[in-house]
Formats: structure tokens, C-alpha cells, sequence
């Protein structure tokens, strides 16, 4: 213990001071200790609450998740308790258990945002995370992350209202990168973190043994379900969309996107990410975020790096 | 904190395995070690496994456990099924659980109903309810006979069916009785679609007369949804009560994601219950089947 003391694995997103680089990723870590059956969420760096709106949401018809061969389709449609239920019953349990935390909230409209984000500001929550592009909502967020006017007045308008950290969670699902995030910047962002899931459908087409026929009948069984992708097969995706970005904004970069495993994490930060999130991969290895940390700290002790800042100056990729 | 103390006891666990055996063309019952889950399983709760290649864990009803061990029956559908079928005695495998909530255990006189691979569940329960003297009658159905509990691999096993075969209520043969661990006060009826063993036919053919027969105050069932349903319907009629353990694919198995989200009948409102968190187990007529 005594020489992990030493090492200092500390990163600050703008004001929010985070012990490790490591967070979850808003959806697939509840809202609170739910983990704590398998790991002690006060080890990470911070937790990301499930995307939290103004009304409680019951969210989309079944089904809701398909495994593929390396990702996940989900279609939650952000069921979530809504922002007084959250405030009142899982915030007392954050508090009580010293656990770091960033709200990751959504809304229909600006108007929504911005209430939600006073209601952040009145309860001093230290960070909040705006979920402008969830894919498995018909109205609301998607639309806000891709247009950079509407972009700009959201951001702005919250960060009137919001004074302690504020960060954009941003999409793939856009034509350019570098644009939306130096909008983001602009109208006042703290930090940038990406990338959500990305649209995506599967179809499942069964042939009967009798073939197909043109007159629709029960001879194919369709099966889809569309949604949001997320696991290892968005990686590259993710690391693009952050190297792209890096070059064009100054705030910190939160990165995630399939990360499963320490080489992941050093991949996120040699493109630009200043701290990370691990989101599918907890269904698969729900103390994989703990893990991670000791990870760490065990490879910065056996490369003699002291900070985690040295070390992540040393694997970023020279643009 | 109560809290601290309580962290990391779903695991991961790894754990040892003891025994895979094959009870029937496509159906498997694994054994592994582990204290922990083996002494905090009950009735109803569920451990989910890291299968080789695959994202996401398989979720698996605990078939029963003894001493520092405990048992899962599988049926054979896919690859991580298949994987399962490739442990061999000495290998190891990732596990979390026990998961979710079991059924609630009452003193009452009670008719388990396991259909398939849901006898899983039913058996655990059957032998909780022979240790403790509860009045129970364990039905399974099946398509075709499952040599699943240790008293069924004894020689025979069939022919004895055989004999049962067309009555119903009868009480389980006393030397399978005495072959199984536990005292036991119960009785088994086997029906199959086949008529490999027991009573021929469907759940369907037999349960009217099974539940006026044993005239249980509560009914547990596990099985395919359609079965389930059924069961509910039909114990309706006689005001029985039912708890129901249902399935649905999982993401997280742990109650973060909402993925296996069912709509559940409360007080006369309908909300959405996690089959993973606040179940597998729920009463049958606040099901929305
Ligand atoms: C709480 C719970 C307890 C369970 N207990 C048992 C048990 O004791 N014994 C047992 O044999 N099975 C049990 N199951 C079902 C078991 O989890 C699935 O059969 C298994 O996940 C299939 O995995 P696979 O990779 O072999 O097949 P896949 O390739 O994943 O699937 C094959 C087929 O099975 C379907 N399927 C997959 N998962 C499920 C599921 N969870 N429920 C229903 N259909 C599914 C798929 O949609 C597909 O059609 C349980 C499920 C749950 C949710
Ligand atoms: C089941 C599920 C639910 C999610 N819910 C939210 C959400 O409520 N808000 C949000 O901003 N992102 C949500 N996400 C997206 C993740 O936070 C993350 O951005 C994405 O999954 C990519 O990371 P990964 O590949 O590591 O999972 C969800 C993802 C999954 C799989
Ligand atoms: S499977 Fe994730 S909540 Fe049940």
C-alpha cells in the first residue's frame, strides 16, 4: 500500500476532481452503489448516473437488447426514475457512501434541460453530463447533438444556469465531429465525453424449408429490433471520433466506447482522452472498472511513472 | 458501514467444477464449488456465467445445493449453452450470484409445477420443502422423460415410471425417497409428452385433476411462459395463489440496464419490474402475460 501512495492517478475535469482516470458509462452502472455487491464503487474514478429526465420514463416496448458477436443493440428509451426520485432516494446513498458521481441528464426540449440543470445546481451537484444523443428516444435528445445552432443554445443556456462542471456528451452519429465539439466548447463546456451508442438494427431473417414466396406469409420470420450499438465493435469508431476532435478543442475529453480492458484504456488516451468510461463491459465483468484502476497503478509503478499526467503525455500520438 | 461489508459478495466468483452430467439428449446438470453461493442460493435465485466468446453472461436457476456445492440444469440452445457442455470436472468458470429474489417459502401445503428445464427452480424447492416439513407435491413436465435428480439415475428408473403411469398422486417410491439426501414428505408426479415416464400427455391433460386431488392452498411453477399462463388461469379458478419464476434474455442480470423490463400489475396500475432485480419470481396474476 505504502508505495501506492505515491503514485498520483488524479485527473481534473475542469473543477471536478477525480482520484483515477476510470468512470462508468451512464446506463450500465444503475445510479448509485448498485456495483457494491461486486466491487467498492468508491475505488473509481467517478460513476455516471443513468440518463435521469424530469418525469420519471417508463421507456420502450420489449425487445430491448440483442447480443451480438461483439456489441450490444440496446432499446431501453431511457427509462429512468426522473430527477425528484433521484434526488430524494439515490443521492442520500452517493452522499452516504463518499461515492464521485456526474448526473447524465436528458431532455425533450431546452426548456427541460435547463430545469434540469437548475435542479442540479440547487442540490450543488459537482458535475452533470448532458446526454444530447440518445438514440432510442423519438423526440428530444438525438437532434440536439447534430444541429450546431440548437447545439449552441443548449449548451449556452444551460451553462447560464450551471456553474459547476458541465460536460457534452456527444455522438458519432454526425457528419463532423470537430464542428459540434468546438460548438460545444464555445457555448461553455467543460468537457467533452463520446461517444454515446451509435444507430444500429438487426434483422434476423428466417427461411422456412419450404423457401421463400412473394406473397408474404410464414415462410420468413423477420426479426429486428433497432437501437443503440455499443462494445468492442464501436471502438474504432470511438477512437476516430476523439482523435478528430482532440486536435480541435482545448476542454478535457472523456472517452469510452467498447473499452474491456486495460490496453483499451491506453488506446483512449493515445488519442486524446484525459479520462475514460467503461460501459457494456461491466454487464460482462462487473468489477472491470475497479480492476482497471489497480491496473493502473500497477503499470505506473512498474514504468516508474509518478503522475498519471506524465503518463499520458508519453502515449499520445503525435498529430 | 453496513454497506462496506457487504461489497463484492456476488462475486465474480470463480468457481470449481465438480461434475457435468448428461441427463437426456440436450439437457446437462453441472455441479460446481463454491461455499458462498451454495450457503446464500435460495429457491428461485439465479447465478449468471461467463461463457467463453460470448459479451454477455448466461443467466441459470440454481438447481440445488449440498454442503459447499451447488447444481444448475441446463438445456442445450445455443453456444453458451454448448460451452457449458464442455466443462469437464476440474475446469473453472466465472460466476456471479446468487441474483434476483426466490420464492416466498410459506407453510403452506403446495403443488410445484416445474415444465421443462423450469423444473430447475422447482427441484431446489421441492428439497427446501422436504427439509423443512413442508406438505408439497412436485409435478414436472417434460417431452420426454429427464433422468435429472439422483434418485431418477438409479437403475430402472424408467420402468418404475412405467408402473406409475396412468395414476396420478401417487407417492413418490419410497427407495427414491431414501436415495435422496434429504427427508422427504412429498410427492412426485411425472408427466410426459411421450409418455416415457409417469402420466402421458400435456401439463393440460392433467392439472384439473392434480390440483382437485391434492387440493394445494399455493402452487410454484417455472417453465415456458404459455405453461405458466396456464397454470395461473387455471389455479384462478380454484383461488390458489401462484408464483411464477419467469425468464428473458438478459444484458446485465444485475438490474442496471432495464433490458429485461416486464409490465406487472400493481394495485391496479401497471408498471415496469426488472424479471433481474425485482424478480425472476413474481405472483401470477399480476403478471401481464
Ligand atoms: C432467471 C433465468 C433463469 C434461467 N434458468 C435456466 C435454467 O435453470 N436452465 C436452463 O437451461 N436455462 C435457464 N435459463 C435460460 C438460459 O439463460 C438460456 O437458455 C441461455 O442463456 C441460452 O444461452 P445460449 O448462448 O446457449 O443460447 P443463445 O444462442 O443465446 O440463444 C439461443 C436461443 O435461446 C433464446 N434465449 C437466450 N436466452 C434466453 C433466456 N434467458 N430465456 C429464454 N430464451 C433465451 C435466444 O433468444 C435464442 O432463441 C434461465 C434464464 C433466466 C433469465
Ligand atoms: C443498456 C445501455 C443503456 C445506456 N443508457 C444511456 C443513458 O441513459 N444515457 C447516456 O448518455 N448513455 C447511455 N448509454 C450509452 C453508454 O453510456 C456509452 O456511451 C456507450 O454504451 C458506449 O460505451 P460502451 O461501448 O463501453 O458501452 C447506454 C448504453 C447501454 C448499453
Ligand atoms: S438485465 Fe439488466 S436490468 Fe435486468
Amino acid at each position: 500500500m505504502s508505495n501506492l501512495i505515491k503514485l498520483d492517478t488524479s485527473v481534473n475535469i475542469s473543477k471536478l476532481k477525480l482520484k483515477n482516470p476510470v468512470l462508468t458509462a451512464s446506463g450500465t452502472f444503475g445510479y448509485a452503489n448498485e456495483y457494491d455487491d461486486f466491487m467498492n464503487v468508491g475505488n473509481i474514478g467517478a460513476i455516471v448516473t443513468k440518463g435521469i429526465t424530469l418525469n420519471p420514463r417508463t421507456g420502450n416496448p420489449q425487445p430491448r437488447i440483442k447480443e451480438l458477436k461483439n456489441g450490444l443493440i440496446n432499446s431501453i428509451g431511457l427509462e429512468n426514475i426522473g430527477i425528484h426520485n433521484f434526488i430524494e432516494k439515490k443521492l442520500p446513498v452517493l452522499r452516504e457512501n463518499n461515492i464521485n458521481f456526474i448526473i447524465n441528464i436528458a431532455g425533450e426540449s431546452i426548456k427541460e434541460y435547463v430545469e434540469l440543470a437548475k435542479i442540479c445546481q440547487s442540490n450543488n451537484i459537482e458535475a452533470v453530463e448532458l446526454n444530447l444523443s440518445c438514440p432510442n428516444v423519438k423526440s428530444g435528445c438525438l437532434e440536439f447533438g447534430k444541429d450546431e445552432e440548437t447545439l449552441y443554445k443548449l449548451v449556452s443556456e444551460v451553462r447560464n444556469c450551471f456553474n459547476n462542471t458541465l460536460i457534452v456528451k456527444l455522438s458519432s452519429n454526425v457528419s463532423f465531429p470537430e464542428k459540434i465539439a468546438k460548438t460545444a466548447e464555445n457555448a461553455g463546456a467543460d468537457a467533452i465525453s463520446a461517444i454515446n451508442t451509435v444507430k444500429a438494427m438487426h434483422v434476423e431473417v428466417k427461411i422456412a424449408a419450404s423457401g421463400l414466396s412473394p406473397a408474404r406469409n410464414d415462410n420468413a420470420i423477420f426479426e429486428y429490433i433497432k437501437g443503440g450499438l455499443s462494445g468492442s465493435c464501436i471502438k474504432p469508431l470511438a477512437l476516430n471520433f476523439i482523435y478528430e476532435i482532440r486536435q480541435h478543442v482545448s476542454i478535457p475529453i472523456i472517452g469510452m466506447g467498447g473499452i474491456s480492458c486495460f490496453q483499451d484504456m491506453l488506446e483512449f488516451f493515445a488519442v486524446g482522452a484525459d479520462a475514460i468510461q467503461v460501459g457494456t463491459a461491466n454487464f460482462t465483468h462487473p468489477d472491470l472498472s475497479e480492476a482497471l484502476v489497480s491496473e493502473l497503478n500497477n503499470f505506473m509503478k512498474q514504468q516508474n511513472y509518478e503522475s498519471l499526467a506524465e503518463l499520458v503525455k508519453d502515449l499520445r500520438y503525435e498529430y | 458501514m453496513q454497506l462496506k461489508i457487504q461489497n463484492k459478495i456476488k462475486g465474480p466468483h470463480i468457481v470449481e467444477v465438480l461434475s457435468n452430467i448428461k441427463l437426456s439428449d440436450d439437457t446437462w446438470k453441472l455441479t460446481f464449488q463454491n461455499q458462498t453461493i451454495a450457503k446464500t442460493a435460495k429457491p428461485g435465485q439465479f447465478i449468471s456465467i461467463l461463457c467463453e466468446d460470448l459479451l454477455l453472461r448466461r443467466p441459470f436457476s440454481v438447481a440445488n445445493v449440498k454442503d459447499d456445492t451447488f447444481e444448475i440444469i441446463y438445456k442445450i440452445k445455443g453456444k453458451g449453452t454448448k460451452y457449458l457442455s464442455s466443462l469437464q470436472s476440474g475446469d473453472s468458470a466465472d460466476v456471479i450470484g446468487p441474483l434476483g429474489n426466490g420464492f416466498n417459502i410459506e407453510n403452506k401445503s403446495s403443488l410445484l409445477i416445474g415444465c421443462g428445464v423450469g423444473i430447475a427452480p422447482i427441484n431446489f424447492l421441492s428439497d427446501i420443502f422436504g427439509k423443512t416439513g413442508v406438505k408439497h407435491t412436485f409435478v414436472e413436465c417434460s417431452q420426454i422423460a429427464l433422468c435429472h435428480c439422483e434418485r431418477s439415475r438409479e437403475p430402472n428408473f424408467l420402468t418404475k415410471c412405467q408402473k406409475i403411469r396412468g395414476t396420478i398422486h401417487q407417492p413418490l417410491i419410497n427407495k427414491w425417497i431414501a436415495s435422496s439426501q434429504a427427508p422427504r414428505n412429498d410427492n412426485h408426479i411425472i408427466i410426459t409428452e411421450d409418455g416415457s415416464a409417469g402420466l402421458e400427455g400435456r401439463l393440460d391433460d392433467h392439472l384439473e385433476n392434480i390440483i382437485n386431488e391434492v387440493k394445494p392452498e399455493k402452487i410454484y411453477t417455472c417453465g415456458p411462459n404459455p405453461a405458466m399462463k396456464y397454470i395461473v388461469q387455471t389455479a384462478e379458478k380454484h383461488k390458489i395463489p401462484v408464483e411464477v419464476a419467469l425468464e428473458r434474455d438478459f444484458a446485465c442480470g444485475t438490474g442496471v440496464c432495464m433490458g429485461c423490463v416486464i409490465q406487472i400489475k400493481e394495485n391496479d396500475t401497471i408498471i415496469n419490474k426488472r424479471i433481474c432485480k425485482d424478480g425472476p419470481v413474481f405472483k401470477g396474476n399480476e403478471v401481464l402475460w
